[in-house]
Parts: structure tokens; sequence; C-alpha cells
């Protein structure tokens, strides 16, 4: 069967599905908010309720027991308000209703009181307050535990209700911890209920935007509020994740503003590429394209060019939904197998008349400096100072000197100094960054129609680095609106104009600023090196190393900006039949247009002629979704959710760059002004085609099962071997409902199974391609364009399964609820370049080879120890253990190196690497190891005194740390809150460019011994001597990378409305500050997050140094 | 209105499914930048070969590092006090040992097995599939010179026969490979056939299948003559075989010229070490280069060396140094930048500046200079020293002088600069007479100073021959010390990703994987 066949076969099964939805309908008209219409015969109650819940806002609330006790009910309503309807509905039930905010509790009608033919016991009275607010509840049920018995509060939250004295009266209310108090002979109860805490909102957001009661989901899920990231922001919000939420590790990439950020959520399961969640704002996907990262695999890494992320201003999102494991995102495909970050933006609906609102956040960053060098010795070699200007210069970094005496020394401008130590280069050379961002917002709540909110944004960042910063503008709009009784339209669009000023250069010496601001010697003054370039114009060198560039050049003459225009826009149609049958068309575009310029400027040391790269890179991924949608009763018991939707994605990407070196005009730096730029493009082009389908059944309110389906095409893969089916299969059992456990809120279990299957990441690599890529003297220069790349014409798609298994608790009123979920993820048959020996004339071949496990427990406790009127303390913990193995490479090799660090490189090759090894962790770090005899000892060299150098490398661990956790404190005194946030890895390891270099150069403290003695035989100087070590036995600049971070703190006070005579409704005033100081570290001189990749792990060297942010934010809401 | 809308919805989703249906993927999946092997023109990939066996594009960087600041150094046309001339010194360098091997199997041999293999069979390139046939030969006996045992038979297969992981050969079987595979080639061309256009050597030539059939034998009798050694009699047969068939001058010489399009196009030499336009100023021309060339008054000299300005930064008009021979002093091998007893400051007669020592001249140092591949000096020397060795194949003080004079004029090669005139080499010829007595000494000495800028070659030779006479270096942690190493080690990379084969490959190594350990022709 061709695939063409095959396709159009599935096409059809599908749409046979569709037709049989259209036609098998019970017949409702409805309409939603104010006006419904509702037609039906012989329906039961709960079809009536769940007819509101999805044509309204409102969120219906029943005892399963009451409904089950419920008639059929025959109706025909037009154009009723919720209100007519349910009391129409209800007439004759027994029951009664509240609405209250959003929700609708349904609740008997007479209490039991009321019989006068019973005997009549006691009357209890009392009244139900909320205990934080201390404002009365409306509608709370009342009922005598065993017994029929129910009351609900009326409008001023008091109630009667007939119960014998040694009855337990049960207090229950929407969004708020069940309670139960013994009557014990009194007369008046005055119950307190605690609203339930944010995390246990019942309705939590799935896959494809789908609202679903949190008991029902078979799957982890974990939301966060917009609100609660933008205090203490950071500038890509992403980064405001660390240690907030189980199963999801954040770790800073310190390549300083515009950078990009790296979350892997439940553990690495990618082994060459990128494990980066899938991002959906609105239900569109988004492109975080990392382009340009810094480099692991060549040592030299360069900067980072950011990613897509950083573009999203935490103002604009109401919250985030985590979903974690692949049931959870199945469908979404392949994309989803990393997890997917669901954003849902504002919109107007929660506003009372026209809001305004207004965030303003100032803070200022300060450099953490982390070295702690050696001030014994100064600048020299073999113990000796420099002698002249020129020796100096030569002598460069080499902090061999003699000791530091404070007589004048030369130095490399051929000025005498004292020779002294002048500590603090790095907070004389890096200033105070700031970042202030404002954000105004209004918005319009239309009633029933819809809502409208519109925000600006202004976002400017100022590095620690001079010269150096990010800015943002975004704009962003969002209507929803009915047009007619079936018809509703949502459009969301946001602009974003971000300009990324000077990216710094990591880890190598050239043109960065942060290697020679670490290693200066002890006694050279930074401001010495400042201007930076002479009066010409060219790099002032300080050392008779090109290399190394002088930090101020490379602040104020280096080029590396990034010009962003962006656009993120999606329009939604939904047209809801009466009967509940609904169609969606969703189309949404993200756009973006970079302008990438380079530019190495004229006079540097290593180029004097100059260089740059100029990029313009278009990126577009337009998707396009038709979903079909029904809830189905099939008995009073039973309901089953169906739907049904196509995808239609198409990603591509227009680079055009310009490169080459040697400006014809000095200083002038356009693309025309070099001497032979060379030109080139990429286009490539990825296109999948989706249906899916999902399947949600529920018995009772107990039993919840969901099965998906998904059949995906391909672009990317073998010919012939483009279309796939995956399915998922998840389920929920709240056993709470079965067994009455005191104390006990909700008790739930749930189980979920998936099989992903994804795509190559990258198009045209199935065939051999061939181009030319120059030309010399009229030959064209041929090219094999696939690189360093075997194509392979039988791709097959990858897989991912994971199994997960999981328990929600709540307990006594909200006040403690735990999660605990364990997973086993296996991707195996990946896509990836499994690497060959180069021998073989490629660096690798496109395989379907490689499987990674990610076992892990993930755990979520919150509680609230003491919560009374004026004060509550929350504390909420999250604990992930993530287990990690690699269980097959490529056949035939069992090691799959990421790369080099630039420590120690000699020609390419590091003393230290990545990789990915057969049956270890994932990102492992090895180190050169010195030669050992028969019995594994060192071998000493006796020439020297130093180890012998060896060939071979040895494994020390990986650079991912198996344990995260985090816990938030928060407490709320009257109109005070304040928060804060300790959160700490372990297990990790890091190799240390940072600590080899300072080994190297006398810098660190561990060079100070015997700097007075020769070593070996040979009497070799000690400066030969700890460079020999540091090259023979680098396993000491690895170290345990674990920690523990007093992270972050908030300290706020709301202005309560009435000071400003409820002219404006809130004003909150906040000190922030983040990564305010480390508790517990291991790393000497570097913090232990000093990673400059959003890829592989473990490896760190001169990068933009860590920042403690503080500063004020300010919220006005009119 | 409901009806249509239903129908629109329900015609989009349609839609959308049945163009997935109807959407030619494979056409998505087809890079608009490249073309597929039918339609293009292989001759494209030969010039690559050709190109890339000068270095990579990849800034040229094993050239820098294997090449340059290793054998270079070995050999002692270079020296430099920097820990980066890891050859100066003899240091322990991993990176600087395996360079060459990673980056000449993954440019060289990639695309010479790629226009060897797209070639087979196809009337319309049959003399292009023989000279990619010798294009791969070149680039293999290069790799296996530096290295010794390695992947040969399978290398460079990955795409047209799955081989991801080639065992390492013997060098032996290498050999008697390399010599049947040029010999078979060289028959095969065909005079009446194609003339293969992207040959940078020779399309411009008037009778380009003659000057291959000569570029061939040349190739043959430098294989041959490296078997002097450990088969003499192989090297024999040969020799004699190509007798006759060799280059005849200097117009044979096989060149490759260079653009300005840095790093494709550019001097590999003067990307490694020069650099966009500047010069390291780390690397210098060894004393014992300088020494020899101005102790026998070289016309050479003034060509090669140059004593730049003292002020001289990267990228500035060199103009201002000093070209005069007399000027010239060559820094000694051995000496690193530091305060010690090995520091270059407490060298006897320092100069005090490492920029007042020579370094290679702008004429032959610079973007666009030619790179010299195989030359007809190469030839006659190799021949000279056949027939003083064995008395076959003519006169060796013949083809002694056909060499000394063919390797000075050849400079002409670098333009009018370079250019000597034939007096000056003659005059240098009647200072150097062949002297029988010290015959081999005399032709492999000579070889060394044709070879300067082709340094895997000059070193090989001097493996072959142990001429000229270097005084090694001794220096802490070298890793040969006192002797001048005899092969690089291999690639870190290979050993990690190719570690079976590696592991047999250094099994079958005396002395394991070191630069002391000799190879198969390199018997003591």
């Amino acid at each position: 069967m061709t695939i063409t066949a095959y396709c159009r076969k599935t096409g059809i099964r599908f749409l046979y599905c569709c037709l049989f939805i259209f036609t098998g309908l019970v017949h409702l008209h409805a309409r939603s908010q104010e006006k419904l219409n509702f037609t039906a015969k012989n329906v039961s109650l709960e079809h009536v309720f769940s007819f509101i819940n999805k044509q309204t806002d409102y969120v219906v609330f029943c005892n399963y027991e009451l409904l089950q006790q419920g008639k059929p009910v025959s109706l025909d309503l037009k154009n009723v308000s919720v209100e007519e309807l349910l009391e129409q509905a209800l007439q004759g039930q027994g029951l009664t209703y509240t609405i209250r905010g959003k929700t609708i509790a349904i609740s008997r009608k007479e209490p039991v009181l009321h019989d006068q033919r019973i005997a009549v016991p006691p009357v209890v009275k009392g009244k139900v307050t909320d205990k934080v607010s201390g404002a009365a509840i409306a509608g709370v049920t009342v009922n005598v535990r065993g017994s029929q018995a129910v009351a609900l509060t009326d409008n001023d939250g008091n109630y009667t209700i007939a119960a014998t004295t040694d009855a337990v009266l049960v207090f229950s209310f929407v969004g708020y911890g069940k309670k139960e108090v013994a009557v014990n002979n009194q007369a008046t109860i005055n119950v307190a209920l605690e609203p339930v805490s944010q995390q246990l909102d019942d309705v939590v957001i799935t896959a494809l935007g789908i609202k679903r009661e949190r008991r029902a989901v078979g799957y982890s899920v974990t939301e966060v509020k917009g609100a609660s990231l933008t205090e203490a922001r950071e500038t890509n919000f992403v980064n405001s994740l660390e240690g907030k939420v189980a199963g999801v590790n954040v770790s800073n990439v310190a390549t300083g503003p515009g950078g990009s950020a790296n979350v892997i959520i439940r553990g690495v399961s990618d082994i060459t590429g990128s494990n980066q969640p899938l991002y959906v704002i609105d239900g569109i996907p988004m492109q975080n394209s990392t382009y340009r990262q810094t480099d692991i695999s060549g040592g030299y890494g360069g900067a980072d060019g950011g990613d897509g992320t950083i573009n999203i201003n935490p103002d604009d999102v109401e919250t985030i939904s985590i979903l974690k494991g692949a049931a959870a995102t199945a469908l979404y495909g392949y994309r989803g197998s990393k997890g997917v970050i669901l954003i849902t933006t504002k919109s107007g609906k929660t506003s009372k008349g026209i809001g305004v609102e207004l965030n303003s956040n100032y803070v200022i960053q300060s450099v953490i400096d982390n070295t702690d060098w050696q001030k014994t010795y100064g600048q020299g070699s073999a113990g000796n100072k420099p002698v002249t200007g020129d020796d100096a210069f030569e002598l460069g970094l080499s902090s061999w000197g003699a000791p530091l005496d404070g007589k004048q020394a030369y130095q490399f401008d051929g000025v005498q100094r004292p020779y002294s130590a002048v500590s603090g280069n790095m907070k004389r050379f890096y200033k105070n960054g700031g970042a202030a961002t404002n954000t105004l917002s209004f918005s319009k709540n239309l009633g029933a129609d819809g809502s409208l909110r519109f925000s600006a944004s202004d976002l400017h960042n100022t590095s620690i680095i001079p010269n150096a910063g990010y800015q943002q503008q975004s704009f962003s709009l969002s209507t929803n609106y009915k047009l007619d009784k079936h018809l509703e339209v949502q459009l969301k669009a946001q602009y974003i104009n971000a300009y990324t000023h000077n990216r710094p250069s990591v880890s190598d010496a050239p043109g960065s600023v942060n290697f020679a601001t670490l290693f200066l010697p002890p006694n050279v003054n930074i401001i010495s090196l400042a201007p930076g370039y002479k009066a010409d114009g060219s790099e002032n060198q300080f050392l008779d190393d090109a290399y190394t560039t002088n930090p101020y050049f490379a602040a104020y003459k280096f080029i590396n900006n990034t010009h962003r225009n962006r656009f993120i826009g999606s329009a939604d149609v939904r047209y809801t039949f009466d009967n509940g049958l609904y169609l969606q068309l969703r189309a949404g575009e993200d756009y973006f247009a970079d302008r990438n310029t380079m530019v190495t400027p004229n006079g540097t040391a290593y180029q004097t002629d100059g260089a740059m790269t100029e990029e313009n890179i278009k990126s577009t991924e337009l998707n396009v979704d038709a979903i079909v949608g029904k809830p189905f009763k099939i008995n009073k018991d039973f309901s089953i959710t169906a739907l049904v939707g196509v995808n239609s994605r198409k990603a591509v990407t227009d680079q055009l760059v310009a490169t080459g070196n040697t400006f014809e005009t000095p200083y002038l730096y356009t693309v025309g002004n070099l001497a032979s730029p060379t030109e080139y493009t990429s286009n490539p082009v990825i296109v999948n085609k989706s249906v899916y389908g999902t399947m949600d059944f529920s018995f009772k309110n107990f039993l919840y099962l969901s099965a998906t389906g998904r059949n995906d095409w391909y672009s990317t893969l073998a010919p012939g071997k483009t279309d796939y089916f995956y399915p998922s299969v998840s389920g929920s059992f709240v056993f709470s409902e079965l067994l009455h456990i005191p104390g006990m809120d909700l008790g739930k279990l749930r189980a979920g199974y998936a099989n992903v299957g994804g795509e190559a990441d990258a198009p045209y690599q199935t065939l051999l391609g061939y181009n030319n890529i120059g030309n010399l003297f009229g030959f064209p220069i041929g090219n094999i364009s696939n690189g360093g790349t075997v194509p392979n014409a039988t791709l097959r798609p990858s897989s991912v399964k994971e199994f997960e298994l999981g328990a929600e608790l709540d307990f006594y009123g909200g006040r403690l609820h735990t999660d605990i979920a364990y997973y086993n993820k296996r991707e195996s048959r990946e896509v990836i370049p499994a690497v060959t020996s180069e021998a073989s004339g490629y660096n690798a071949v496109l395989l379907n080879s490689g499987t990674i496990l990610n076992k892990g427990i993930e755990l979520l406790i919150s509680g609230m120890p003491v919560k009374t009127k004026n004060f509550t303390w929350t504390e909420i913990l999250n604990v992930t253990y993530n287990n990690n193995k690699v269980l097959s490479l490529s056949s035939g090799s069992s090691n799959y190196p990421l790369g080099y660090s630039r420590a120690g490189e000699d020609e390419g090759v590091g003393v230290a690497y990545m990789s990915q090894t057969l049956n270890k962790s994932a990102y492992q770090i090895y180190v050169a190891d010195p030669a050992r005899d028969d019995n594994g000892k060192i071998m000493v060299d006796p020439t020297t005194g130093a180890p012998v150098a060896g060939t071979d490398y040895k494994d020390i661990g990986s650079g991912i740390h198996p344990w995260t956790t985090g816990i938030t404190s928060e407490f709320r005194y009257k109109h005070f809150n304040l928060s804060f946030l300790i959160d700490a890895k372990f297990g990790g390891k890091i190799f240390s460019g940072t600590n080899y270099y300072a080994y190297q150069f006398g810098l660190s403290k561990l060079t100070l011994p015997g700097r007075d003695v020769r070593y070996g035989t040979n009497e070799i100087y000690p400066q030969d001597y700890y460079n020999l070590i540091s090259n023979t036995n680098p396993a000491i600049f690895v170290f345990d990378a674990s920690f523990v971070k007093f992270r972050q703190i908030i300290l706020g006070y709301t202005f309560p409305a009435a000071v400003f005579k409820n002219k404006i409704q809130g004003i909150t005033l906040s000190f922030v500050a983040r990564n305010i100081f480390t508790i517990k570290k291991h790393t000497p001189n570097i913090d232990p997050e000093s990673n400059y990749s959003n890829g592989p792990q473990g490896i760190e060297q001169a990068q933009v140094p860590y920042t403690r942010t503080f500063g004020l934010n300010l919220n006005v809401k009119f | 209105m409901r009806c249509s809308l239903k129908h629109i919805l329900a015609v989009a989703m349609i839609f959308i499914i049945h163009t997935s249906c109807k959407k030619d993927f494979l056409k998505t999946n087809t890079d608009p930048n490249s073309v597929s092997v039918d339609v293009f023109d292989p001759n494209n990939i030969l010039t690559a070969t050709q190109l890339y066996y000068t270095g990579s594009s990849d800034n040229a960087i094993e050239v820098e590092e294997t090449e340059i600041q290793g054998a270079g150094c070995f050999i002692q046309h270079w020296a430099s006090t920097s820990a980066y001339y890891f050859g100066d010194k003899y240091l322990f360098s991993p990176g600087g040992w395996g360079s060459f091997f990673d980056h000449a199997y993954t440019y060289q041999v990639k695309n010479a097995v790629d226009v060897y293999t797209t070639t087979i069979g196809k009337p319309q390139y049959k003399n292009l599939h023989q000279v990619a046939r010798i294009m791969k030969a070149l680039v293999f006996e290069r790799i296996t010179d530096v290295y010794g045992d390695v992947p040969y038979f399978d290398a460079g297969k990955a795409y047209h026969e799955s081989k991801y992981f080639p065992a390492y050969d013997k060098q032996h079987d290498i050999y008697m490979d390399l010599l049947k595979e040029v010999s078979e080639a060289v028959d095969s061309l065909d005079e009446n056939a194609d003339k293969p256009v992207g040959d940078m050597f020779y399309a411009s030539s008037d009778d380009q299948v003659a000057e291959w059939k000569r570029f061939g034998n040349t190739l043959l009798l430098r294989m041959a003559m490296r078997l002097t050694k450990v088969d003499p009699a192989t090297a024999k047969t040969y020799v004699t075989k190509v007798i006759g068939k060799t280059m005849t001058s200097n117009d044979d010489n096989a060149i490759v010229r260079h653009g300005t399009n840095d790093p494709l196009t550019i001097n590999r030499i003067y990307r490694g070490i020069g650099e966009d336009g500047g010069i390291q100023l780390s690397g210098q021309i060894s004393k014992t280069f300088i020494d020899f060339l101005q102790s026998n008054d070289d016309p050479r000299l003034p060509v090669f060396s140059y004593i730049y300005p003292p002020d001289f930064s990267p990228g500035d008009d060199p103009s201002g140094g000093s070209a005069v021979p007399a000027d010239q002093v060559g820094l000694p091998n051995g000496y690193d930048g530091g305060n010690t007893s090995h520091g270059i400051i407490n060298y006897p007669g320092y100069l005090g500046n490492i920029n007042l020592y020579s370094r290679p001249g702008p004429i032959i140092f610079n973007a666009t200079a030619p790179t010299l591949i195989l030359t007809y000096a190469e030839s006659e020397l190799l021949l000279a020293d056949a027939a003083q060795r064995w008395g076959i194949g003519g006169d060796a003080a013949e083809h002694y002088n056909n060499g000394v004079i063919a390797a000075i004029t050849q400079l002409s090669a670098y333009g009018d600069e370079g250019t000597i005139s034939d007096d000056d080499a003659q005059a240098y010829l009647a200072a150097h007479p062949y002297n029988e007595a010290k015959g081999l000494e005399l032709i492999n000495t000579q070889y060394w100073a044709a070879t300067f800028f082709n340094e895997y070659e000059a070193w090989s030779n001097y493996r072959r021959t142990g001429y000229p006479q270097l005084k090694p270096v001794t220096y802490p942690s070298s890793q040969s010390p006192g002797a001048i190493p005899r092969r690089m080690a291999y690639s870190t990379v290979d050993k990690q990703i190719n570690g079976t084969n590696y592991a047999a490959a250094v099994a079958g190594l005396d002395g394991g994987d070191k630069i002391t350990s000799r190879m198969w022709w390199d018997v003591k």
C-alpha cells in the first residue's frame, strides 16, 4: 500500500468517525452566560449541569448521590438565565442551588428539620465564615454525618440544622476544605472554613488547552500562577521556575542578559539533541530556537544566541501548566515528549468594568565574586618580578613572581606601580546591572459577550558587563467575543521588539570580557587596562598573547547584537451546536525575524583586519488545527467525552548569512566593506500532518479513563516511512469517594502510559546532496552538503514510552496537600547522528539508535501549619529524584563524546570532555588520567616530581544533578506578606576550567606551597611543576556541584483599597531579591551553577559571573 | 448560516487531512540548496580534494597544529618558545598529534573516496576516475607516513559502504596496495578519454594525461623509496619500473594556487600560523635551518626568511624589516618563554626579544602563496638516492644536480620576488658539488631544504634516511627525550570512538601509541 493510499484511508476512517458524531446527537439547544436555550427530553440532571459547565463560565458542583437521585427532566427553554434554567431543572427534585462567584453548588432543598412528624432532634445553629477574610459564606452544605440531614447557609452564612447531641456536622463548600465538628451538646456552632490553596484548584489545563477536573486527570500536571513570576522576576521568565516545580530541572545558563534558559523535565532523554520542552502559548506551539548556542562541542564557548522564551512577558501570563509525562503530552506527539509548558495568557474575563493595571519592577544586579585567589605573590616568573615593561607584557597572566612587597614593579605598560595586591578586579570591571520593567494593561469584561485585554510592556536590562544589555518592548492583545449563540471567536496577538546589545563570549579568551578579568595577577589593577584601545582604535594589548583579549576592548569594541521582531498570533473560531457538539478551527503563527551582527573589530590583536558576520534569519511556524468534540452520556453513571482533531504544522527557517574578514576601509563595519564576503543560505522546511483523537470516560465520580491516539506524518523521515500511530492511556481512581478516611478531602491514585514517536530534528537528512561552496581560479569547489553526517534513507521515527504512577492526597480542608509521582520513561530508536570514527570520512551517521532511560520520583508536599484570620504560614516542598541511564548508543560505540573543555585545550583536545556513555547517566565528565602502574598508582616522573602524562581519560561522573529540591515558605500577616525560596541540587559534578587556569597562572591558593623549592631531579620551577600537574592530573578540578541556595525573598505590603477611597483597587509594594546567598557549595572560586551551555551540563570556564538581584516591585490596580 | 459554517469547518478538516496525503514529503525534504549525484559534476569534488590536501577549511587547524607546530619543529625547520609548538620540545600533545588524523579523513579521504567511487564505471569520467585514484593514494600515503598503521581499506566509506568504524590496516598492506593502485591508475590513464576539468594541478597544461602519468610515476618513486630500509627489493622493483617516466622539469610540479577566501581558498600554512592577515608572533624559523642556509650562502635564504620590524604587530605592513641574509637569526629549538634554565631569556646570546628572530618571509608566507604538492626536485633527489644506494636509474650526481637546481628555481612559483636566477642556482651548486663519499647525506640534506613548508615530507625523508643530522633537544617532560620523534600518536577522538580497532592497532605497535614508537617502514 502506498503512503498516499494509506493516508487517505486513515483520513476517511476519521471522517466517518466525525460523521458518526454529527448524527448521533441528542437535541439540545444551548446558549451561554446570561441567555441560554435549552431543549431536551428526558435527560439527566447531570446532562443539564454539564451543559452549564460547557456553555457558561460557571462550574456546577453536585454531590453524586444527589445526582443519582435526580429525576430525568424535559425542558424547552428559550432565552433564559442560568438561574431560570436551574430552577426549572430542579423543580420537584427536592434540590436547590447556590451561586457563589462562578461556582454553582447543588444541594438538598428542605432539610429534614421541617418534617414535623418526626421527633425533632435539638436544633444546632451557627454561622460559617471564611477563615482568611472572615466574610460569611453562603451556600455551604451542612450535613449530619451518616444521615440524610442537610442544610445550606443563607446569604449571611447562617444555618440551622437538626442534629442529635452526639452527631458530627460536616461542612463543605467548593473552594474550601471540608470541616467536621462534633455537636457535643452545643447549640451554636460557628465554623470558619479555610480556602483551599491554589494548587488545589479543581480544574487544570491539559493538552490542547482542555480544562479538566483535577480529579479526572491520570497524570501529573503542575500549575504555576503567572503572578508568582512577576515580582522577583528574571529577564528570561523561565529561570524563575527554578526550584519551584517537582520534576522540572531549571538551571542557570551563565551567559548574561539575552541568553537562553535551560529546562529539563523528567531527565535528559535526548542523547544528542535539545532536551528543552515544548512551549505552547494559548494553544499555539511556540518557537524556542536556540540556533546559536554556546559551543560546548568545540570548547571555544562563544556567545549564547538566546532562545524563544525570553520574549514572553510574565505580566501577560495567567497560568503556566506544566505537563511532564508522555501521557499528558501525547496529544502533542513527539514534540511534547520532553514535556510541555502550556502558557495561558491573561484575558479580560476577570476584570470589573475597565481594569487598568500597572506593574513596575526595578532591580539592581550586582556581581557575585566567587573567587578567592592568593594575594601573596605577584606577576612574574620563577619567583621574580618583571624587570621591564616588556618583561611584564610577556609574562601576562603569570602570577609566579616574587612575594608581594609593596615596592615598585613594572607592569605591561612600562609604568611602575606598587607590587602589592589590588583585590576586587571583578567588582571594578563589572558594574552594577539593572533591570526596569513596566507593564501597563487595560482590560474589559464584556460580560456574556466576551472580553478584551491589551498590554504594553517595556523591559530595559543593563548587564553587569559594560556596554551590554537587553531591551524589549512587547504588546499583547487578547480578545474573545461571542458573535451569536453558536459562534465564538478568539483572537490573540503579541508583538515583540527585542534588542540584545553585545552578547558576551564565554569560555575561551579571544574576544572575552570575562577571561582576563578573572585571571589578572594580584598586583595588576584592571583599571590600568582601560579603555582597552589605543589612539588609533586598535586593541591595547596588555600581554604577549593576541588571543587573550583586553576585556575593555572586548566590551567596547566587539559587536554582537541581535535585533528581533516577533509576532505571535492566533485566531480561534468555535462553533457549538445546540446539542453540545462543537467544531473548532484554530490557526496560529509564530514568526520572528532576527538580524545578528557580529563584528571582530579592526585592531583586534588576533585579527587585525577585522571580521564580520551578518545574519538575517526569518523563522516561522504555522499551525492549523481543526477539532470536533462532544460529550456523551451513556447512562447516569457513565459518560464519555470524545474529541477528534487534525493538525498541520509547517516550520520554515530562512537564513541568509554574509561573512568575511578584512575591512577595506578600517573601522567601517559593513558587509559591503569586507574584502571577500561569503554568502550562504539555508532553508530548512519541516511539515507535519497529524490526526488525533481522545476519549475521556468517567464512571460516577471516582473512576476516570482517558485514551488518546495520534497519527503523524513527518516530512523529515525516510520516504515511505513517514506515517505512524501512537496511543496513550491514563486513568484516575478517586478512592476517597468510596472510603471515608477521616481528615482526607481527596484521595486519588492515577496511572498513565504513552507511546510517542518522533521525527528527525532537522530536514534533508535522508539523501546525499552536493553543492559548490566557492570558486578558485574558475574551479568550482564541490562539497557534500550533508556536512559531517551520513544521510540515512531508512529513517524511522523514534519512540518514547513512558509509564507513570501517582497519587494525590489532600487533608484537613486543604491544609495539607501531597502529590507523588513515579515515572519510567524510555526513549529509544532516537534519530541521532550516531558518532562514527572520523576515519570513515564522516563524524556521524544518522541512525535510529540510542536508548536512554529515565526513572524518577517527584514529590510535592504543601502544608499550612498556621492559619488564622490575620496570619497564615504555608510551606511548599518539592523533591525530585531522577535516575538517568544511557542504555545503548550506536552499534560499536560505547562512548559518544559531546565536546571538549577549552581548558588545557591543546589542538582541539582538552584535558576534560563531556560524553554520553553506555550504562552511565547522561553528560559524563571525563578528565585526562595520569599514567598509572599495574597497581593503579599514579606514576611520577622523577625528573619533574609531577605525574607522568597518560593518554587515557577517566570518568568522574555526570554533570546533571539527580536530586533537585526546593522549599518555599510563605507568611502572611494582615497586609504584609513574606515569602522565600531555598532550593538545592545534589549529586552532579562540574569540571572547572576557571580553577584549571587559576592553577596554571599561579592564582589558585593551591599553588602557594613550595614556591621557593625546585621539583624533581631536574629541579624544575614550581610554575612548571604545577603546570604539569594541571595537565596530567586534571581530576583535581572536578568538583561536586551540589548546592543549597537562598534563592529568593519577597516582602510585600498591600495597601487596602479603602486607603485610596476605593479609587484604586489596590497597591502592592514589594521588596524582592534573588540569588541572595549560597548556603552550601563545594566549588572553590566558582558558582556551582556555572554552566554556560543550555545543552550539556558539567563544564564551566570564564562565563558571565552570577549576579545577586534586589529591588522593588510595585503593582497598582485601578 | 449554521449549515454553511458546519460545512466550512468540515471541509477545512478534510482539506488538512487531504493535503497531508497529497503532499509530496520527499520533495519537502529535499534541500533546495543541493543537488543529487546524478546531476552533480564530480570534477568539483576533485577540486575540493586537491584543495583540502593542502589543509582543511576548518581554519587549516591541522596544518597549524600537527604539521607546523609538530612535524615542522621535529624536523627543525621551525622553532618556538610557545607551548603550542609541541614539536619544538616533543611535548605531550594528544590534540596536536591527532589533529591531522581527524581532519585528513574528513576532508581529504572523504572527498577522494567520493569522487573515486562516484566515477566508477562511467566512461565520461574515465580519466577523472584514475586521477581520483592517484589522489586517494597521495592522501593515504601521507596519513600512514605520519601515524603508521591506519584505517585504509575501509576508510572514507561511511556513506558509500556504510562502514562506520574502519579497522586500522597494517602499513605494509597499505603500501603494497598504494603501489598497486598507483601503478594501475597510471596504466589506465587514457589520452583519448576525458580531460578532468576539476584538476587544479594540470588542467591548464598542454597534455594533462601525460602530466598525470609523470605525477603518478613520481609518486610511485617516492612511495617505493620510503621502503629503502624495510623492503629494498620492492623499492628497487618499483623504482626501476618508473625510471624515465617521472617528472622532467619544474613545469611538471604539482601546485595548488590559493585565493583570498579565508578559510576556504587561502594558503593553509598562512591560515594556520599567520591567521587572518597577521602573523602569530610565536612561530620562528629554527636556528638549525637558518644556520644551514646562512653558512652555505644559500640563495633561498632571503626568500624563506625575514626579520620583521621589532614593533611589528600582526597585520602591519612588514616592510622595514630585513631579508638580508647576514641579518637572519634562527631561534634555537628547545626553549620556553619562562625564566627557568630552559627559558629563552637564559639562552646565551638571546637577543632580548623574540621578535628579533627570523620568521618565514612575506614572499612565501602570505594568503595567496601557492602550495607545492610534489616536485621535480624531490623526484630527482629521490632518483639520486636510488642511484647512489643501488646504482640504478642513471647517475647519482646528475640527478643530484638536477634536484638542487630545481629546488632553488622552483621558488619562482612564489612569483618574481621568489624567483632565483639559474646563475645563482648554478653558483650554489658549484659551491656544493656532489660528493659520492657523503652522497646520501648531501642528497637528503638537500631534500630537507627542498621541502621547507612541506613538513611531513621533510620529516618522513629524515626518518627514512637519518639526514640531515639533527641534534635533538632535551627538555623536562619531553615525550621523546633526546631523540627526534618517529611518529605522531593516534587521534584521541578515534581512540574514544573507534576504541576496539584502535586497541588492535596499538597492540601491533612496538612501544605502544607513543611518538617514539617506530612504524613498519621505519625500522632501525
